[in-house]
C-alpha cells in the first residue's frame, strides 16, 4: 500500500516536471523535444504526457506534437522523426481576447490571407505573390513588414529561392482544415 | 543507307537546346510558376529517349541525367497535387484569391480566430534577466526627481492649431509613408541616372531633423530591396534597384548621425556646391 502511494507521488512529480518543461520557455522555441522529455522524465514520458493532457483538458489546454522539418515540407511528405511537444489552447479565442494578447485585427487577417494562400498553392508559394495578395488589403509596405514578422514568428518559413512555406508555428497553432473550409464557406461581403 | 542515318541523326545543338528547354520547364514548375500538369511528361521522355543514342560526350550524358531527374521531380509534384486536390484542404486558388480580396479584414480575422489554437507559454525569470533588472533599478532616479523634470510652471491657456501646425508636429501626415518611400525611390533613380549616388549627399538636408528622417526612409528602401548600399573609395554609395530585389544574405549596416556629423556633412556640401559653381 505504502509502495503504491510512493509510486503515485513519483508519477505526479513527473507530471509537474513535464508541465514545467512544456509551459516555461527555455530556448528559442517553446515546448520540449521528445529526447529532452525522455531524458528528464524517463522512458514512460508518453504516459506522463497523457496524464498531463487529462489535467490540462480542464483548463482548455492540450499537449500537441509537431514534427520538425528541415526546410520545405509539402503536403503528403513525411516529417522527420524528431518531434517537439508544445501546449496549445484546445478551444479557440475570440477576437477581443486576441486583441488583449497583443494581436491587431489586421495582423490576424494578414496571417489568415498568407496561410490560406500558401495552402492553396500546396504549401509553397513565392514570397512576391504572398506579398502581392497581402498588399491588396493592407498596402505594399505593411505587406512586406507583415511577411517579415510572420517569418520571424515561425508562422512562415522562407527557403533559399524565396519561396514561402508553412513553418512550425502554423503547424502547431492553425487548424488548416477548419480555416480552409471556413474561407470556402464564407459569404461574399 | 549511311546517308539516311545521317539524315535521321539530330543536330547536337538542337538536341541540347531541346533538353535544356525540358530542364527549364521542370524548374519553373518546381518554383510553382506553372501547373505541373502543363508538362507532357510522356512527350518529354520520348524526346530524351530519341536523343540518348546520339550523345557522345560526358557533358551531354550529364545533361540527360539531369533532365531525367527534373522530370521525376515533376512527376512527384503531379502526384502530390492529385493527393492535395482530393484532400479537404483543396480550394481553387483563383476562387480563394477572389474570396480573400472580397472579405473584410474583420471577417478574415474572425475566420482565423475560429481555427487558431495559440501556443501557451510563459516567459520565466532567469539569472541574467534578474541582474539586468537589478542594474536598472539601481540607476533609476527617485520618483520625485523624475517628475521634477516635467514641472514646467503654470500652463499656457488653450489655443487653436491650424492644419499646417498639425503637419509640423507630425499629428497629421501630408502623405502616407508608402507615398513618401515611393517618392524617395523615384528621386534616387533620377539622381543615379549617371551612376551611384553618395549616401551622405543624398540624405543630407538643410535641417538636422529632415536629414535623420531621410536616413530612416533610406534604410527602409534598402531593407525592402528597392536600393542597395555599396562601399566605394571609403564612402558609402547608394544604388537604386529597377525593381524590388531582396538580398539573400542581408547585412546590417549601422549609421550614426549626430548633430556634429550632420554639421560636417553640411559644411562639405556647401564647399562642394561653391567649387561646382566656380
Amino acid at each position: 500500500m505504502e509502495r503504491k502511494a510512493k509510486a503515485r507521488r513519483i508519477f505526479s512529480d513527473k507530471v509537474k516536471r513535464a508541465a514545467h518543461l512544456l509551459l516555461f520557455r527555455r530556448g528559442k522555441l517553446p515546448g520540449a523535444k521528445d529526447w529532452e522529455l525522455r531524458a528528464r522524465l524517463g522512458e514512460d514520458y508518453e504516459e506522463i504526457l497523457r496524464q498531463l493532457n487529462e489535467l490540462l483538458d480542464n483548463v482548455d489546454l492540450e499537449v500537441k506534437t509537431i514534427g520538425s522539418t528541415a526546410g520545405v515540407a509539402s503536403f503528403g511528405e513525411t516529417l522527420t522523426p524528431e518531434s517537439r511537444y508544445v501546449t496549445t489552447l484546445k478551444g479557440t479565442i475570440s477576437l477581443r481576447e486576441a486583441r488583449m494578447c497583443g494581436w491587431r485585427i489586421d495582423s490576424l487577417a494578414g496571417l489568415a490571407i498568407a496561410v490560406a494562400y500558401v495552402v492553396s498553392k500546396q504549401g509553397k508559394a513565392p514570397r512576391k505573390e504572398v506579398e502581392k495578395i497581402l498588399a491588396r488589403k493592407l498596402g505594399r509596405w505593411r505587406a512586406m513588414a507583415m511577411t517579415d514578422a510572420f517569418v520571424r514568428a515561425g508562422y512562415l518559413g522562407e527557403d533559399e529561392s524565396g519561396m514561402l512555406y508553412l513553418d512550425w508555428r502554423t503547424r502547431a497553432e492553425v487548424d488548416l482544415r477548419t480555416l480552409m473550409s471556413a474561407l470556402a464557406e464564407a459569404r461574399f461581403e | 543507307m549511311a546517308k539516311k542515318q545521317e539524315k535521321a541523326k539530330p543536330h547536337t545543338a538542337i538536341a541540347r537546346r531541346d533538353v535544356i528547354d525540358i530542364v527549364k520547364t521542370c524548374e519553373a514548375i518546381e518554383d510553382r510558376k506553372f501547373n505541373p500538369f502543363l508538362l507532357d511528361v510522356k512527350y518529354a521522355l520520348n524526346t530524351l529517349r530519341k536523343y540518348l543514342p546520339h550523345w557522345k560526350e560526358l557533358e551531354d550524358h550529364c545533361l540527360d541525367a539531369h533532365a531525367l531527374n527534373r522530370l521525376s521531380r515533376v512527376l512527384r509534384l503531379q502526384g502530390s497535387q492529385l493527393r492535395f486536390q482530393s484532400s479537404s484542404l483543396y480550394t481553387d486558388p483563383a476562387f480563394l484569391e477572389e474570396k480573400l480580396t472580397a472579405l473584410s479584414l474583420k471577417r478574415l480575422a474572425e475566420i482565423l480566430a475560429e481555427s487558431w489554437h495559440p501556443i501557451a507559454e510563459l516567459e520565466q525569470i532567469t539569472e541574467p534577466s534578474m541582474k539586468e533588472a537589478i542594474a536598472y533599478w539601481n540607476v533609476l532616479a527617485p520618483v520625485e526627481e523624475r517628475w521634477r523634470r516635467f514641472e514646467m510652471g503654470s500652463s499656457a491657456p488653450p489655443g487653436s492649431l491650424e492644419t499646417e501646425d498639425l503637419d509640423k508636429i507630425g499629428v497629421r501626415a501630408k502623405e502616407t509613408f508608402e507615398e513618401t518611400l515611393s517618392e524617395l525611390w523615384r528621386q534616387l533613380k533620377e539622381e543615379s541616372s549617371t551612376g551611384a549616388v553618395n549616401y551622405q549627399d543624398f540624405i543630407c538636408r538643410e535641417n538636422f531633423l529632415e536629414t535623420v528622417e531621410r536616413a530612416v526612409q533610406v534604410s527602409f528602401l534598402v531593407t525592402y530591396g528597392y536600393a542597395r548600399m555599396v562601399r566605394s573609395n571609403g564612402s558609402m554609395q547608394l544604388m537604386p534597384n529597377e525593381e524590388r530585389k531582396l538580398e539573400r544574405h542581408p547585412v546590417s549596416l549601422p549609421v550614426s548621425i549626430t548633430h556634429e556629423v550632420w554639421s560636417k556633412w553640411k559644411e562639405k556640401r556647401k564647399l562642394d556646391a561653391s567649387s561646382a559653381t566656380k
